[in-house]
């Protein structure tokens, strides 16, 4: 049985290469990678955990502890209109003070003209409330509340100045499938050309400010701590899907 | 193929216990197989990753246990892993602080062994990112064993027992401190907890009680206060293993007297943060907190209840968390009940597997020996 497998492997293996040496007579592969890197900031300054303090919309002066996020469902669409989908890519980016992950590897790309790309800020209730664990789904991540409840798809904690110059703490915990969102990001030149001979990166920027002011204006006076999902969760997943995320650059290298 | 080999095995096996019958070396400690060793760990514990240069073997994992226990490994040789790693106390000694070979005190409490393969970093302080970096720091900590590995390594070389059995598992006879860290980085990640109550109440084998299961409730939820009681402990304590492997300022002190994380990465950012450890078989393994202040899980409670100390580093999640209206400046207080209080300890109690502390698999191998 095992040497039929490999028999068989080997053989596809061979098949692929013998197809592949075929079809292409021209020198460049049928795919490249696209790397998608996060840059997290506020109001244009690197996000800087901690020691910083930074000052919203509603004059709150902040800072931030930890951010981590699930970007799922990523989607390329081509100029000419077609899509290319990431299957079972749940990957988890986060920003904390022992780990750092801000970027996401996508080999095997075709290799195409882009005009736009999409994702999730969460993950689909398929997998959600799935024991199986793909990607970066684990229940040991510190992204997940239970198997009942599923996966946190967004955490920003931090801490907040009070008028009366107290501390105050900043616990957004937002998940359930209400308030799972899609970001889209259109190409600023309106190409992201991706082919085998190169690496495409494209820079994403995260702008943590935009949690309080995009659809709501949040004052953490008001809201300063999310940890089930429901109508606040809701309002910061509107927040950061209707602009946190935007197109920073594309680099050829 | 299997049947022959395992034969085999048997063979050598008894043909070692013949020939070592007329003399008193302890060799008879022979693995009663090797090859691949395969953990089983329940499904909700999650994926967990082996280093690549260390799978599994039975007959590492049986060195490795014989390492645990040889008290060769400490200068005098007095103690070994073991005398601090107690399995009956799943694998505390019940000290605030330990006394090390030479009877100086240590500075923060032993930890517990449990579900190590789960693990990113080691020590209170999280000093150590994987667990052959740290299975080498007690043997030549000052306070602890104080041993140069040098010395520990030239030990085992002349010993009649150890050469043989590092052969068998790392192919040659010259020990090394990397192979003995490798051992018993292997024995341990064998340790692991998963037949405790609230194992088999997550496999359908045991219905908790009506106090169990509201413990289990309010340890697990994060509370809001006029909407859900919660006794805000899986923030830190989350999950079947009951850490999530972060690093928190709890609350302990204002000014605090161990920098603990601080004192790794050099940021004011961590000052007074311990990682949170798995609170598994919690029951056996007071004293509690870094130092050992708390002698009883009932003091644990009533610290995270009333007696949080605000500093700047404060745990947001401990900050912002009650079962009252917080008034950012006054003092944290979680606000539960005497009986919410009592629950949650006994969820704890469901956290003790007995099997695992009487698992001969993880106890002294050289106590037949002797």
């Amino acid at each position: 049985m095992n040497l039929l497998q490999k028999l068989s492997s080997t053989l596809f293996i061979g098949l692929l290469v013998f197809l592949s040496s075929c079809s292409k007579d021209d020198s460049s592969p049928a795919t490249g990678e696209l790397v998608l890197t996060f840059l997290h900031e506020v109001n244009g300054q690197p996000l800087v955990l901690n020691e910083q303090a930074f000052t919203n919309a509603a004059g709150n002066v902040y800072r931030v502890e930890k951010l981590k996020y699930y970007v799922s469902n990523i989607e390329l669409t081509k100029t000419d209109g077609s899509a290319v989908k990431i299957e079972d890519g749940y990957f988890l980016i986060e920003q904390t003070g022992l780990d750092s992950r801000l970027s996401i590897s996508l080999p095997n790309i075709p290799s195409a003209t882009y005009s736009s790309l999409s994702f999730a800020i969460g993950v689909d209730s398929a997998r959600n409330f799935s024991t199986e664990m793909v990607g970066d789904l684990n229940p040991n991540n510190d992204m997940a509340w239970n198997w009942v409840s599923g996966y946190k798809f967004f955490m920003l904690e931090g801490k907040f100045t009070t008028p009366t110059q107290a501390t105050g703490a900043i616990v957004y915990h937002v998940g359930g499938n209400s308030s799972l969102r899609r970001v889209s990001l259109s190409a600023p030149a309106g190409e992201i050309r991706v082919n085998g001979n190169q690496l495409t990166e494209l820079g994403i920027g995260a702008d943590v400010n935009r949690l309080f002011d995009t659809q709501y204006t949040i004052d953490l006076n008001n809201l300063n701590a999310v940890m089930q999902p429901g109508d606040d969760a809701n309002q910061i997943a509107d927040n950061y899907a209707a602009g946190m995320f935007s197109l920073h650059h594309v680099h050829i290298k | 193929m299997n049947i022959i080999r395992n034969l085999f095995f048997v063979c050598i096996l008894s043909l070692g216990l013949l020939s070592c019958a007329k003399d008193d070396t302890p060799s008879t400690i022979q693995p009663e197989e090797t090859g691949p060793l395969q953990l089983i760990t329940p499904r909700y514990f999650g994926d967990y990753q082996l280093p690549a240069d260390n799978s599994l073997t039975k007959e590492g994992v049986a060195l490795g246990r014989m390492l645990f226990y040889e008290k060769m490994l400490s200068t005098n040789n007095t103690l070994s892993c073991a005398s601090c790693h107690q399995q009956s106390k799943a694998f505390t000694d019940g000290q605030a602080f330990s006394k090390g070979a030479e009877g100086l005190l240590g500075k923060r409490s032993t930890m517990s062994l449990v579900n190590l393969v789960w693990n990113k970093r080691f020590f209170w302080d999280g000093r150590a990112t994987s667990l052959e970096e740290q299975a080498l720091v007690p043997i030549q900590d000052p306070l602890e064993m104080h041993q140069t590995l040098d010395a520990a390594v030239a030990k085992l070389q002349n010993s009649p027992v150890y050469p043989a059995r590092f052969k068998q598992v790392f192919g040659s006879e010259i020990v090394s401190a990397q192979n003995i860290a490798k051992a018993l980085a292997q024995f341990e990640r064998t340790l692991v907890s998963s037949n405790s109550r609230y194992d088999q109440y997550l496999s359908k084998q045991y219905q908790p009680t009506a106090q169990e299961l509201n413990g289990e409730t309010l340890f697990m939820t994060h509370p809001q206060a006029g909407k859900i009681r919660g006794g805000n402990c899986g923030d830190c304590h989350g999950g079947f293993l009951t850490t999530l492997g972060n690093f928190h300022n709890n609350g302990l002190d204002t000014q605090v007297k161990d920098n603990g994380l601080e004192g790794v990465t050099g940021k004011t950012a961590d000052r007074g943060k311990f990682r949170a450890p798995s609170l598994r078989n919690i029951a056996l393994t007071a004293p509690y907190m870094h130092d050992g202040r708390f002698q009883t899980l009932e003091e644990v409670l009533d610290h995270y209840n009333d007696h949080i100390q605000v500093s700047e580093t404060i745990d947001p999640l401990i900050l912002e968390a009650s079962n009252e209206q917080v008034v950012p400046g006054e003092p944290v207080k979680l606000h539960l009940s005497e009986q919410e209080k009592k629950d949650i300890i006994t969820f704890l109690h469901m956290l003790t597997d007995s099997t695992f502390i009487s698992d001969p698999r993880f106890s002294d191998p050289f106590l037949n020996q002797k």
